[in-house]
């Protein structure tokens, strides 16, 4: 029987394709195939990383166009694309990605507007533009080469060339020269060859080439396509050297676009996506805004990007700075004098704040519209930074908290400890809530506080479960300072950066494979190093079992 | 063609219809003599909700007062707005998602149970994932094989995207793989009127190609350009890679055939009729993607994905929506955060179940309020059915005949139960479906009627062929006395 052609696509990929999607990143249980394991650090060698077929993410995709066809986005083009599937709070993962009709219908229209935009500048693409039409065949092979080559992020084969060619060469007849220049951006645009990163895959263990590296890097440092010096460096067989390739990734990280880069990472691994839609009660926060929102969030991360960048560089100034960027809006939040309207690095009560725990965005975040949420902070400690997220509540659970009264008498601990306190709950609860008890100095917007409900907070907390973090603390500033000094804080952090560069979520990335990069955070506590280390690193480097 | 179909049975398996390994079931996929040339296609909606009703205020009496029968019934209060048109809906008593409730691999949480079965009716992939295709793609794909029918397979829209209400996973292609919905008007409203042309009949016999035929011969000749790109890709890849891959080359196969369906919406099948209008931006008036946004965005927003949902089905640019439409802002219905002690409007619905979690379930004012919540959402259905019934069909029915109408939900209750489903059905008396009845059915082992069956129903509405949906091991067939 025929095959319905145009049968649903999306769901043809089979077995295996499982996603978590958490928003607090519980397990996956892959199918069909079973759970997929990392490799075993068996031998000497370390093994390579995971390397499924990978599609551009969203901002890979913008950028890369960006980046390809700079005039077309100087003017205000607007590309659609579905919003993409978490899995374990990341947006690039492999296996979430679904070919779905909305995708295709997507990239269908976004290459035409784009193809038809960038006809009209067919210099800035190919420098041959054909003055007459006996020059036409010569510019149409120049064209497609210099095309493809920008596009596919390689050297061309010999059959490629000879269908796009005759392709140009059809279009050229039935049309003009520039409807088949524009229709082979079009086509470009759809091709497999620039949407996804393909990687030969079949066989052995073997080096990635030069042009695969510098895709994998340039995506990884820049969120988008290799730019002029890194190609050329692949085309000089550079990238297989340790110097020369370090000296690239240093290169690039010195770049604006790092930065960029990185603030994707730090914006999905920290759930800033948590501060997206921040809705708080009227009656508690009047003063609460659409315009406080958007600066909690944007003081958040930009406290994360200083200390990444400008200062300190490491984990430890991440998770004890005492400063925060501050403008009228969020002065009163932090309390003392405002800096002005822009936002500031400012200095803060180090008594209050310390690190990215306390940032007043992040807090608001895991929060609800009129309390903080202890369960919310502890699962983002345990998930986020020491890898330990405990598994979801059952599903026939009552979650629903008591009903709060004028004379409840009671704190959000207090609730939560009566609930929490049964057989059932405490398994979980008591690493959960050990870390996210410390929290309650903060109330719904990130507010420093010593009561609550006319009553005294407690913040003491415990870390259970860990290698080397475990043990009572009192607050969120001593829960920082223990976290700070944590190597599996470390180890965690290292793992679910490796992850996000192979695509995949960290439970597909063997300690073999991550700890050489936390052992280099820990030496050189400096972020930045972890990213060097990460692109040199074998199991990125590597392809094959 | 040179690049490899996908191969039928790697489509079963992909719609979860065959395990790995099992004999092939009888054909049953295609509609048989469904749509012939000119007839009226069917459509189905489904108009989703997030939270279900409080079930304790959720009991039918007889218009006298006594025991509800199927013909004399009348809608509880909380439901009041629904009696108007009681004629034209169908209701149900103990309809069950029995599937969530036979499922051995647990939900990540309470809402996740709900979320990966009520469309999908299978068990899951894993904690939070359905296990196979939601019922809206499973028909969109079918009635779209072998040869597309319309510009768009199906669309899927949210009206708004809050991650307590969730919804944000119901839509699946197939085990584990995920549709988002579509938040934003625009886009969606774009998705199926870029490049409309009205309803045409084919065109006369001109000298040369018009412009959109011209449009549609380089698409084609570009897509052909990129499937050749595939087929150079796939012998460099792994087993699972070429499968991905495949399935993109597959979608964009799809598109290719679509795109032959034309700009106008005419599929060569079915000409449009009178009712067939582009509804123009005007629509979008209002509406956003900007969540939490305001209450009124979220009113535009409904607004104007009901009247994308009209005239995509008047001018049968889709024949299968999923419109989520979450829950309506609490200053629609009176709420503000802190009422009677609740934190925020999700939690005072939960305060309000029927069962442990329902804290406020004596407290007349919270039940007052969550009343006016779903008398909220029946206008909200009750506009969206008065559209569809304004588009007249050639026939003399109107669109709402010719639709599936089904009002599903991720739970059945506030407490988050999935058995006793408030769900209804409305409109698609052309398609079987006798309205104006209350449909009761016997427990059995704990279990009422599976929704399984219901879906069997609706698929089997639409002119597919085919006697069980989901996990087999529940479904028994058609829903007993649903259509006739």
């Amino acid at each position: 029987m025929q095959a319905p052609g145009a049968a649903p696509a999306p769901g043809s990929l089979g077995t295996g394709n499982v996603v978590s999607t958490s928003p607090t990143g519980s397990p996956s249980a892959p199918l069909g195939s079973g759970p997929l394991q990392p490799a075993a650090c068996t031998g000497t060698e370390v093994p390579a990383g995971p390397a499924p077929l990978t599609r551009l993410a969203n901002t890979e995709y913008k950028n890369t166009l960006r980046d390809l066809f700079p005039w077309v986005f100087a003017n205000n083009v607007n590309l659609t694309l579905p919003s993409e599937i978490a899995a374990r709070g990341f947006l690039n993962t492999a296996r979430a990605q679904t070919p779905s009709a909305q995708l295709i219908d997507n990239l269908n229209a976004n290459a035409s507007i784009v193809a038809a935009a960038a006809a009209e500048n067919l210099s800035l693409l190919s420098p041959c533009v054909p003055a007459d039409a006996s020059v036409e065949e010569q510019c149409g092979k120049e064209f497609v080469r210099a095309l493809l080559a920008k596009m596919f992020r390689r050297p061309l084969g010999a059959d490629e060339l000879v269908r796009y060619d005759t392709f140009f060469a059809n279009a050229r007849a039935a049309y003009d020269f520039k409807t088949a220049a524009r229709l082979v951006v079009q086509a470009l645009l759809q091709s497999p060859q620039f949407l996804y990163r393909v990687e030969q895959t079949l066989g052995g263990r073997r080096a990635l080439t030069d042009f695969e590296l510098a895709t994998r890097i340039a995506y990884l440092l820049t969120d988008s396509t290799p730019d002029r010096e890194l190609l050329a460096a692949a085309d000089a067989g550079k990238l297989q050297n340790d110097m020369s390739l370090e000296a690239e990734v240093r290169r690039l990280l010195a770049t604006p676009r790092a930065r960029t880069a990185t603030a994707d990472f730090n914006r999905q691994w920290l759930r800033f996506d948590r501060m997206d839609n921040l809705v708080k009660a009227k009656d508690l926060f009047p003063a609460f805004n659409p315009a406080v929102a958007g600066d909690l969030r944007l003081a958040t991360e930009r406290f994360v990007d200083h200390i990444f960048w400008d200062e300190g560089h490491d984990l430890g100034s991440l998770l004890t700075d005492s400063h925060a960027y501050v403008n009228d809006n969020l002065a009163p939040i932090y309390g003392g004098a405002s800096p002005g309207a822009t936002l500031t690095w400012t200095q803060v009560d180090a008594k209050e704040r310390s690190g990215i725990l306390t940032q007043a965005g992040l807090m608001a975040g895991l929060a609800h519209e009129r309390n903080g949420a202890p369960v919310l902070r502890g699962v983002f400690v345990l998930d986020r930074l020491l890898c330990t997220a405990p598994p979801p509540p059952p599903a026939d659970i009552n979650t629903a908290l008591p009903v709060l009264t004028s004379d409840a008498k009671m704190t959000t601990r207090q609730q939560l400890e009566l609930s929490h306190g049964s057989p059932t709950c405490a398994g979980c609860h008591s690493a959960i809530d050990g870390a996210g008890f410390g929290f309650e100095n903060y109330d719904a917007l990130g507010r420093f506080r010593t009561e609550e409900f006319g009553l005294p907070v407690d913040p003491s907390g415990q870390i259970v479960g860990t290698s080397d973090a475990d043990g009572k603390f009192n607050g969120a500033l001593e829960l920082g300072q223990k976290l700070a000094g944590s190597r599996q804080v470390r180890s965690c952090l290292a793992a679910q950066w490796l992850g996000y560069a192979l695509s995949v979520t960290r439970d597909e990335i063997a300690p073999c494979q991550s700890e050489p990069l936390a052992q280099k955070l820990n030496q050189t506590k400096d972020l930045r190093e972890l990213l060097v280390s990460l692109a040199t690193s074998p199991a990125f480097r590597y392809v094959g079992q | 063609m040179k690049f490899p179909t996908l191969p039928r049975r790697a489509f079963l398996r992909a719609m979860g219809l065959v395990s790995a390994g099992a004999a092939l079931p009888a054909p049953f996929l295609y509609p048989r003599g469904g749509y012939a040339q000119g007839s009226i296609p069917k459509r189905v909606l489904f108009f989703h909700s997030g939270s279900g009703v409080s079930r304790q205020v959720n009991v039918f009496r007889a218009a006298g007062g006594g025991v509800a029968t199927e013909t004399d019934f009348v809608f509880p209060e909380v439901r009041s707005p629904l009696n108007a048109i009681r004629e034209q809906l169908i209701t149900f008593e103990n309809l069950d998602m029995v599937s969530a409730t036979v499922d051995p691999t647990s939900a990540s949480n309470a809402h996740y149970n709900g979320e990966t079965h009520c469309l999908a009716a299978t068990n899951r992939a894993d904690g939070e994932v359905a296990g196979g295709p939601s019922l809206d793609q499973y028909i969109a794909a079918a009635i779209n094989s072998p040869k597309a029918v319309t510009k768009v397979p199906s669309l899927q829209m949210a009206v708004q995207t809050d991650g307590n209400v969730s919804g944000t996973k119901v839509c699946t292609a197939g085990s584990g793989q995920v549709i988002p919905l579509n938040p934003n008007p625009e886009e969606n409203y774009n998705r199926l009127f870029a490049g409309f042309t009205g309803p045409q009949a084919p065109p006369a016999a001109r000298v040369g190609d018009s412009p959109a035929q011209i449009a549609a011969k380089q698409q084609k000749s570009v897509l052909d350009l990129v499937l050749g790109d595939f087929d150079a890709v796939r012998p460099t890849l792994g087993k699972a890679d070429q499968e991905k891959l495949d399935a993109h080359a597959s979608a964009v196969r799809d598109l290719e055939m679509r795109i032959q369906v034309g700009a106008s919406g005419a599929t060569g099948a079915f000409t449009p009729g009178a009712g067939c209008a582009d509804p123009t931006r005007s629509i979008l008036n209002g509406s956003g993607n900007s969540y939490p946004g305001e209450a009124s965005m979220y009113r535009a927003n409904f607004d104007a994905m009901a009247r994308i949902v009209q005239a995509g089905f008047a001018c049968d640019l889709t024949r299968v929506v999923l419109m989520n439409v979450g829950e309506p802002f609490g200053s629609d219905w009176g709420y503000n955060s802190g009422d009677f002690g609740s934190n925020d409007a999700h939690d005072l619905i939960h305060k309000t179940s029927y069962g442990n979690a329902g804290t406020l379930k004596g407290d007349a004012g919270a039940m007052a309020a969550v009343q006016r919540l779903h008398q909220l959402e029946c206008v909200q259905f009750v506009t969206m059915l008065d559209l569809l019934r304004q588009i007249p069909e050639a026939d003399g029915k109107s669109l709402l005949d010719h639709t599936i109408v089904v009002w599903s939900s991720q739970i059945a209750e506030h407490g988050h139960d999935v058995d006793q489903l408030p769900w209804i059905l409305a409109g698609g008396s052309e398609a079987g479906f006798k309205p104006g009845r209350f449909l009761k059915y016997p427990r059995n082992g704990g279990n009422g009627a599976p929704h399984n069956n219901l879906f069997v129903s609706i698929a089997q509405g639409t002119g597919l062929q085919l006697e069980k949906f989901g996990n087999e091991s529940v479904c028994t067939g058609p829903l007993d006395r649903l259509r006739v």
